[in-house]
């Protein structure tokens, strides 16, 4: 905290706010970024009250679930753990396939408070870690603005980012995931990066790198970092800003960086062997061709030296990027993952990747979800845009980049919205310090544009009027005081706006933890609707201990990490094959599939169907994925038009095809489901009275159906152990095997599993 | 329950007796001079456990006067024995001590001391009372969901006694007309919900003679397999109370599937089955919680009554026969109930184990009680016969040294064994301040460093350099 | 329809039992002509006369596939151009794949050549891609429905792999039409660089690279990419006249997302004029001269551009999402 006492006489315009002693200013800096971190940390916490202190949706069990095993069985262990409870047969090597930032954390700080008898469990400490590192957000973010531009901005940027939805989405108490560090590990890391540019000292940008290492262990997004530093670089050499401190900071990042961020066993050797990596080795040849060249000129200054730098430097350029196009074309460097690419190639992930395509995260944005995630930021970041490339330095490059980068990525996808939202308050910060700065000049309130802020973060409307007539006396040079009253009040309504919107936002669209849902009744009582932890709870305690259980992969972590219970496939989505193979069971007949499922011996098959209270997010809804992500892998047996209707309509009731009406999915949904609305086995979901009723199962029993018939389980007969071809059973094992490897690259960071 | 005098005296009586158990074995003999008048036996076996009272009246046949007599318990049924007790003519608990006696090794003995001794030829009434878990044996073992639960009753038709018995009566409760089969041995009568047998003349001294009774029962066949107790007692003025407890049924398991339609249909389906129970505590428990691994139990629901807190608690699924349930319940009392002091000296008085349901059986009592930090020379007095597992220490906010934590353990749990322990320790009262002191103390530094820090950071940035725009 | 594929199928028998030997050769020379029909262009035309000998008349040991469409633009069929285009590489593809056989062909019928197999089929709807199976009546699942699978070379591939069993890798004409522009645009900027040498000042015009930077986040903001990934309608045209906003949150028409853009610039120059009227950011700028009274106008303007245009979009936003309580100044 002790940095925010110093001034940055860097880009100090001459603030008569921060004129008086520094001490005062840094009371009200401290004072102002705590109420933010509280407001940030209070208006996460709907789900917790509403509800109780529990992980949210289907990433954070995992995370939680391995974060638990590292507590109890020790780091070393935790990197070595091979989870055979997952994607049985194969199991899964935890260890190498996490960003194991995230446990670290929140195991460290675990371990911390035992150390001080401070015994908390380790669930409530995950279920609070995003919140505790929204504050945190905040204050590197005022660190960033303040480098940018100044404290005022920064403080600012630090409230609007401690309760803006679209990070407050990721960060709620109880979405225990990746996203909520890493948004503080990017600033941070952008922050020290502008320092180090700035200072050009090799401290600084050591430290870039540290805080880089752990924003790549806490997150796939670091490519993000990865490439925009370099831009930026490449950025300012094309506008002949090259300087030593450039050289410097870049030179000592890129290296440290890159060591460290092989240290993590997932990212391994990607940073020298894959294209996403390859723009910062580029620009660092580069950069160092340009220095060579740099100091050639300084031998000699005047004379014929400037043309071949000009030169030098555009030939080295275009040698760099010959050589990176060579390597990967002879398969040095692997080629953009599909992931990646389908950010550049839009209608990529539709055609060749329909898992990435299912998720609904994966969406394009419309206008709407951007002022969703940030009401009136979206019309005043250009503002700070505006001010930052007009009167530009060499971190406003930076920031323009970020911004422009970032934007391009959140049109591209919902899911980025995450990067963009950082630098849109940091820019509106400074829009807003700008315009509120001035129309306070005239009268000297160190506090003026401090209170705002804590205007937004609680709405006081009285303290409006209170302010309104402040700026008194010499008003007849300048704007006369009702002008400034007027655009000052006018100010305070719009930010007043902007915080009730965060509040509605949060409160009604990002906080609920979807695994206890809840109905109202017309009088405003509250129903909880418990059963998926009913059935995880059944399942953990009911049946064999090593049972294996088949389900979609959107359950995978829910049944390991509640039931604790071996799952076949789950949510880190690396082997198309095996989800495709589960697809398949679901996808055909009882007989078919029982053959798939002996010969993957599942125990028990887990479905969810909302029927009979009308929850939208159940299996039959999704199952056209699992019908196209099983044709995919298996063309010759699952074909997507069998399971419609002649016209083409996707539907349940007597109209709907023989195969749909006769595939397992269909009928484990609708298996002796008789109650729900009037008429008996109406399904309130599809609004349908099923086609295919009254059947009997051949080769399955119903084992549990909870309370509201959401989640139903069913216990494979033993008796028919019909006679696999194992060879075929070792054939498809070896494919499963080899696809593993090359899946790899397309491990799902984290798919979140509403579908579009 | 009995009133609290006569239960303390009890205990110290108890107590006394353990002490001395521990280092000698006593034995006795079986004094020919008694001989039983008359015993009215009633077996109560409309629960899941198999309740025994007998009415006995002892007549002493022989010269001198009589202190004490011995019961008996046959060696097949002593091992599913949990409780027994005695008490005399008018309800004051007699003190029975484990005894052994040459010649009968299979089975089990205890020696009842009377108040006042019988003198010869005069009678004296005692009622003995004894409990026995896992005693009924579902039969058929599993069973569908619609399927009633039939259980097999084994016991001895006549009451089991070292001394002659001149007439007996038993009379068998069952709470049900729907029995199967059962010991036919004249004179009986089968009235609706109840056999009785007898009057039986003249038995001889440890006469068995095998009674089975096979019949409905839908009682909940729950077992509590594990209990784990934790009391933490703070000197604030509040005692936290949390039951780790682990649930199994234990009747007929269920065979085939589980059909959420038959059993939403009808509520006769699954008779067998156990949707909620109800759990008693103490009249001030207060902010009570009930949860699993998972997270809440949100199926709950919790009513004050005026000598208690009743709990209606629905596990996450109704249980049928075999399946497992587990759950933790907390809540807190206040302190000044349980927990008395004079200076430095207090004395906790708790219940060993509490209620979980009505007819319940605990297979293993863990009780643990967590005393404040710097408490020293602890002593301990229970009701009845435990295993005592080595102290430990446990550390939780703001402690140094870490509290003193007393661990006790028994087997084989029924109601009856729901009384108090004592606890006498001294704490010196002093020590109460050391938490608040601690936390000034750390705030004090903190802001020290605070203060210290922006005195440094001012002398720092006078020397930086400054950089370009 | 019964009717006619009841004759057609009397039909066949009879052929069966009278030409029951020229049959073979009858079908040797149709695939004879078909094949050197396909080999001078690979999407067969047919007309009426044509359609009855090659498609519906036996015998036939292909599958024919045919496409009825409109192309004349006096029809002003704009998809039948897309459909035609995908079907012609649908059909090259197969014929210069090696997997061609004279199992498949491909034709087309277009509605002014042949207006009464449009009726004989019963169709009043173009384009339309049937499948006609070397023996039994098209099926309904044999005329491809472009709703669902869309009309992608691919999905075309896809659907015929699933009548009949030929598999054809699609292969499209390299399209370079991206790296040309591109070239284009590269030798345009480095020509007026070139053309521009001696002053190239402009470059450093921060003005317009502003501009510039804005405008693309404008784009951005206001969901173009959306709009390019989803290709929703311009505006949406009800009886009760046309509509420009979704009602819905989660679309939106390409009409509606320029009006945000236009609404998010009003409000950003409102910003702007604001701050550059109350003295600019470096604090010395003409503005400081000046006196008060424009000023003062400038700033007004400014802040009833900002509250205006703001509130517009709120109640804009307000209407597409449902339940959503705030507004400011309008409703």
């Amino acid at each position: 905290m002790t940095t925010l006492a110093e001034p940055d006489l860097g880009n100090g315009r001459n603030k008569p706010i921060f004129n008086n002693t520094t001490g005062f200013s840094t009371l009200i800096t401290v004072t102002v970024l705590l109420l933010a971190w509280l407001a940030g940390f209070a208006s996460r916490l709907f789900a917790v009250i509403r509800f109780e202190s529990i992980i949210h949706e289907f990433d954070p069990w995992f995370n939680y679930r391995s974060t638990a095993y590292m507590v109890q069985h020790g780091f070393y262990n935790f990197l070595n753990w091979f989870d055979e409870r997952a994607w049985y047969p194969l199991g899964r090597i935890v260890g190498g396939t996490v960003y194991p930032g995230l446990m670290i954390t929140s195991g460290s700080i675990h371990w911390l408070l035992h150390a001080l008898n401070i015994p908390i469990h380790i669930r409530d400490i995950c279920v609070f870690l995003a919140p505790v590192f929204s504050g945190l957000t905040a204050i590197s973010t005022y660190l960033l603005t303040a480098e940018l531009w100044s404290r005022g901005a920064g403080l600012f940027a630090a409230c609007f980012i401690a309760i803006v939805p679209g990070y407050s989405s990721r960060s709620v108490a109880g979405s225990y995931d990746n996203e909520g560090i890493a948004i503080f590990a990017l600033q941070l890391t952008y922050f020290l990066w502008l320092r180090s540019l700035k200072t050009g000292s090799v401290f600084w940008s050591i430290c870039t790198a540290i805080s880089y290492f752990y924003m790549v262990s806490a997150w796939g997004g670091y490519v993000f970092i990865i490439n925009l530093i370099p831009l930026h670089v490449f950025a300012l050499l094309i506008m002949g800003r090259f300087s030593q401190r450039l050289f410097v900071s870049y030179s000592v990042f890129y290296i440290v960086g890159l060591l460290l961020s092989m240290q993590i066993p997932f990212v391994g050797f990607q940073p020298i062997r894959t294209s996403e990596h390859m723009a910062a080795s580029g620009v660092f040849a580069l950069l160092m061709a340009v220095g060579a060249l740099q100091y050639l000129h300084s031998l000699n200054p005047k004379g014929q030296w400037k043309k071949l730098l000009i030169v030098g430097g555009l030939m080295a350029a275009g040698l760099v990027f010959l050589m990176v196009v060579f390597l990967t074309y002879i398969g040095v460097i692997a080629p953009w993952s599909g992931r990646f690419y389908s950010l550049w190639d839009t209608a990529y992930a539709k055609i060749h990747i329909p898992i990435i395509a299912s998720v609904s995260e994966h969406q394009p944005t419309t206008w709407s979800s951007f002022f969703f995630d940030l009401h009136v930021l979206v019309c005043t970041f250009p503002v700070g845009l505006w001010y930052c490339v007009k009167n530009i330095n060499d971190e406003r490059v930076f920031v323009t980049l970020y911004a422009l980068s970032a934007v391009y990525f959140a049109g591209v996808m919902v899911r980025l919205m995450l990067t963009l939202t950082p630098v849109v308050c940091v820019l509106s910060g400074i829009a807003f310090s700008i315009l509120l700065d001035l129309l306070l000049r005239d009268d000297d309130l160190p506090t003026a544009p401090v209170e705002p802020n804590d205007k937004n973060l609680y709405d006081k409307a009285g303290k409006v009027k209170k302010r309104a007539p402040e700026p008194t006396s010499q008003a007849d040079f300048g704007l006369g005081m009702n002008v400034r009253s007027g655009a000052l009040i006018a100010f305070m309504i719009l930010l007043m706006l902007f915080s009730v919107h965060c509040t509605w936002a949060t409160s009604n669209a990002y906080s609920s933890p979807s695994i206890v849902l809840a109905s109202y009744g017309n009088d405003g009582s509250r129903k909880i609707l418990d059963d998926f932890r009913e059935a995880y709870g059944w399942l953990s305690q009911n049946t064999a201990e090593d049972a294996r259980i088949m389900s979609w992969w959107d359950y995978g972590y829910q049944i390991a990490g509640m039931g604790n219970r071996t799952t076949l496939v789950d949510n880190n989505t690396w082997n198309n094959s095996h989800i495709a193979l589960v697809g398949k069971a679901m996808a055909s007949n009882e007989t078919a599939a029982y053959d798939i499922m002996t010969m993957l011996d599942v125990d028990y098959v887990l479905v969810i169907f909302g029927g009979a209270i009308g929850y939208s997010g159940d299996d039959i809804n999704k199952f056209i994925w699992m019908v196209r992500i099983a044709e995919g892998e298996h063309p010759k047996d699952i074909h997507e038009a069998d399971y419609f209707t002649e016209k083409g309509e996707y539907r349940v009731d007597s109209e709907a095809s023989k195969t749909m009406l006769n595939c397992l999915m269909y009928k484990l949904s609708y298996y002796r489901y008789d109650s729900g609305g009037s008429p008996p086995g109406y399904d309130r979901t599809r609004g349908a009275l099923p086609g295919n009723r009254g059947f009997k199962l051949t080769y399955l029993e119903e084992a549990y159906t909870t309370e509201h018939w959401l989640v139903r389980i069913y216990r494979l007969f033993e008796m028919f152990i019909t006679s696999v071809p194992t060879d075929s059973v070792v054939y498809d094992f070896l494919t499963v095997l080899a696809k593993r490897i090359e899946n790899f690259m397309m491990i799902a960071a984290g798919c979140g599993s509403r579908l579009s | 329950m009995m009133p609290a005098m006569a239960q303390l005296q009890f205990c110290v009586l108890f107590l006394v007796y353990v002490a001395t158990q521990c280092t000698s074995t006593n034995v006795d003999t079986v004094s020919s001079g008694i001989n039983i008048k008359n015993v009215d036996r009633t077996i109560d076996i409309s629960s899941q456990l198999v309740k025994i009272t007998s009415k006995v009246t002892l007549e002493n046949t022989g010269k001198s006067p009589v202190k004490n007599f011995l019961l008996a318990v046959e060696g097949t049924g002593k091992a599913k024995l949990a409780f027994i007790g005695t008490k005399d003519g008018n309800n004051k608990d007699l003190r029975n001590v484990e005894t052994d006696v040459k010649g009968n090794d299979d089975a089990k003995f205890w020696r009842v001391d009377l108040k006042e001794s019988i003198n010869a030829g005069s009678t004296a009434s005692v009622v003995v009372e004894t409990v026995y878990t896992k005693a009924l044996q579902p039969y058929p073992t599993s069973i569908t969901q619609q399927e009633e639960q039939l259980v097999k009753y084994l016991g001895n038709l006549y009451f089991y006694s070292p001394y002659p018995v001149s007439s007996q009566k038993t009379n068998v409760i069952l709470n049900t007309k729907a029995v199967e089969t059962f010991t036919k041995v004249k004179p009986f009568l089968q009235l609706d919900g109840s056999i009785s047998y007898g009057p039986y003349s003249n038995t001889a001294a440890f006469t068995e003679k095998e009674l089975v009774v096979h019949y409905k029962n839908n009682s909940p066949f729950l077992t509590v397999t594990r209990l784990e107790r934790l009391i933490e007692v703070s000197h604030w003025g509040n005692i936290a109370i949390e039951e780790t407890i682990e649930v199994e049924h234990t009747g007929a398991k269920l065979k085939g599937p589980f059909s959420r339609y038959d059993y939403q249909q009808d509520h006769h389906s699954g008779p067998a089955s156990v949707r909620s129970y109800k759990t008693l505590l103490p009249a001030s428990a207060s902010d009570v919680y009930y949860r699993d691994t998972n997270g809440n139990i949100s199926t709950s629901n919790m009513r004050v009554k005026k000598d208690s807190v009743e709990l209606d608690l629905r596990p996450r699924y109704p249980l049928f026969g075999g399946w497992r349930s587990h759950y933790t319940l907390g809540y807190n009392v206040p302190s000044y109930e349980y927990l008395y002091y004079s200076g430095n000296e207090y004395l906790l008085k708790m219940r060993a184990v509490d209620h979980v349901f009505d007819d319940m059986q605990i297979d293993e009592l863990i009780t643990k009680v967590i005393l404040p930090e710097g408490t020293t020379n602890i002593k301990a007095n229970f009701p009845f016969a435990v295993t005592r597992l080595p102290d430990s220490l446990h550390y939780t906010y703001l402690d140094t040294k870490g509290r003193p934590v007393i661990t006790f353990t028994k087997t084989n749990i029924v109601e009856n064994h729901i009384q108090d322990f004592q606890l006498r320790y001294s704490f010196p009262r002093i020590l109460m301040l050391q938490e608040p002191l601690l936390v000034v103390g750390f705030l004090y530094t903190l802001f020290l460093c605070v203060i210290i820090y922006v005195r440094l950071d001012f002398s720092i940035h006078k020397s930086e350099h400054p950089h370009k725009d | 329809m019964k009717t006619t594929i009841k004759l057609a199928g009397c039909y066949h028998h009879l052929t069966l039992l009278t030409f029951v030997l020229s049959t073979q050769s009858v079908l040797e020379e149709k695939v004879e002509q078909l094949t050197d029909m396909t080999a001078k262009q690979s999407i067969i035309h047919l007309n009426l006369n044509k359609f009855k000998e090659y498609v519906r008349s036996p015998p036939r040991d292909y599958s024919f596939v045919v496409m009825f469409t409109a192309m004349a633009p006096s029809r002003r069929c704009a998809i039948c151009q897309h459909v035609y285009e995908e079907y012609l590489i649908v059909a090259n593809s197969f014929r210069f794949s090696p997997a061609y056989n004279t199992k498949l062909f491909f034709g087309m019928v277009d509605f002014d050549e042949g207006s009464d197999i449009f009726q004989m089929l019963r169709l009043n709807t173009a384009p339309v891609i049937m499948h006609f199976p070397a023996k039994g009546k098209p099926k309904p699942a044999d005329s491809m429905d472009f709703e669902r699978a869309g009309i992608h070379a691919e999905a075309i591939i896809k659907w015929i792999q699933d009548r009949t069993d030929v598999q054809i890798r699609v292969f499209r004409p390299p399209n370079y039409s991206g790296v040309v522009a591109f070239a284009m645009l590269f030798i345009l900027v480095a020509g007026f660089l070139y053309l521009r040498r001696n002053n190239l000042e402009f470059l450093y015009n921060k003005q317009m690279w502003a501009v510039v930077a804005l405008l693309f986040c404008f784009a951005m903001v206001s969901g173009q990419m959306w709009n390019q990934i989803r290709g929703p309608p311009f505006f949406h045209r009800t009886k009760n006249g046309p509509v420009y906003i979704n009602g819905g949150s989660h679309g939106q028409f390409v009409l509606e997302s320029y009006i945000v853009a236009i609404l998010n610039g009003a409000v950003v120059i409102g910003m702007i004029m604001m701050i550059e009227a109350a003295g600019g950011v470096k604090g010395t700028e003409a503005q400081r001269a000046q006196d008060g009274k424009r000023r003062r106008l400038q700033t007004v303007v400014g802040l009833v551009l900002v509250c205006v245009f703001f509130s517009l979009l709120l109640s804009v936003f307000r209407a597409k999402t449902q339940g959503y309580p705030y507004s400011f100044l309008f409703k």
